[in-house]
């Protein structure tokens, strides 16, 4: 497969476009890698160091200047600050509160009410709350 | 949606809620035998009460007050104060019964922008869940 490298002048411009007879599985592995999947983040549980994929992480959130992921059913404390995880991760997290970032993959469902906050319910039933002025950041990433 | 672009929004249903009620007040009294003149500072008057009337909606966002319907409560007495004092000041009534008429196209107007907000947000949830929807994993 012939392959261009394009140089741009911002994070927004940056895209990946694959043109392929089939979505191979190393086509598939290319998409995950490219979209920040496949990578593991030392996470800490009980004293206890265990490295985690991204791709099972639900949301993060900054709790007293510390970070805490969510996955499925746990929680582990990471010793990354919340803006060093939003350039490490990738382009399906984003923040959505000062004190969150969300796992796009993660949402079951999003719904606002009439004061204009959005919440949304993650595949594990759990509800958090999405700032309206990073509505349009999410929008924007679902290129909506 | 920003708070800019809300308040934009905002506005603009509130001037369009005035306008149709007005329209339609004219024309029920245009066909009923009766005339009803706009002053030449109407027009302007009623996008100046957009502005201003959807400026207490900033109290709807505010998470300190609770419960939400106490925010609605403060929200409609500020815009019904803003209301009043944009009536009393561009002479859109001069008596209880031209002021009640005034309320009552208020009233209207407030349903009218809460009816085209939900809206609003019912058609944004709606994008984003259906574009969700194509990346979501399979847990």
């Amino acid at each position: 497969m012939q392959v261009k490298f394009e140089k741009v002048d911002s994070p927004e411009k940056e895209e990946a476009f694959i043109k392929a007879q089939s979505n191979t599985e190393d086509i598939k592995a290319a998409i995950e890698i490219l979209e920040g999947g496949k990578r593991k983040l030392p996470l800490i549980k009980d004293g206890e160091t265990i490295l985690c994929e991204t791709t099972a992480f639900y949301y993060i959130e900054s709790v007293d200047k510390r970070s805490f992921v969510y996955t499925k059913d746990d929680c582990f404390e990471t010793k990354l600050r919340l803006y060093e995880l939003e350039e490490t991760l990738g382009a399906y997290f984003l923040r959505i509160s000062k004190s969150m970032i969300v796992n796009l993959k993660k949402i079951k469902g999003v719904k606002s009410d009439l004061s204009g906050r959005m919440e949304a319910t993650m595949l594990n039933g759990e509800k958090i709350v999405i700032s309206r002025s990073y509505v349009k950041e999410i929008k924007r990433r679902l290129d909506l | 949606m920003s708070k800019i672009k809300m308040l934009f929004f905002q506005t603009s249903f509130i001037s369009l809620g005035i306008f149709l009620a007005v329209g339609v007040a004219q024309a029920v009294m245009h066909f009923t035998g009766n005339t009803y003149a706009t002053d030449w500072y109407f027009l302007l008057s009623v996008i100046l009460a957009g502005v201003l009337c959807s400026l207490p909606s900033f109290v709807l966002n505010a998470e300190k007050i609770k419960p939400f319907f106490v925010r609605i409560i403060i929200q409609f007495t500020l815009v019904f104060a803003a209301v009043s004092l944009l009536g009393w000041l561009f002479k859109w009534y001069s008596d209880i019964i031209s002021y009640l008429f005034v309320i009552l196209i208020f009233i209207f107007v407030y349903a009218f922008v809460w009816i085209m907000t939900k809206w609003f947000y019912v058609k944004e949830d709606k994008e984003i869940n259906s574009a969700l929807d194509s990346i979501r994993d399979e847990e």
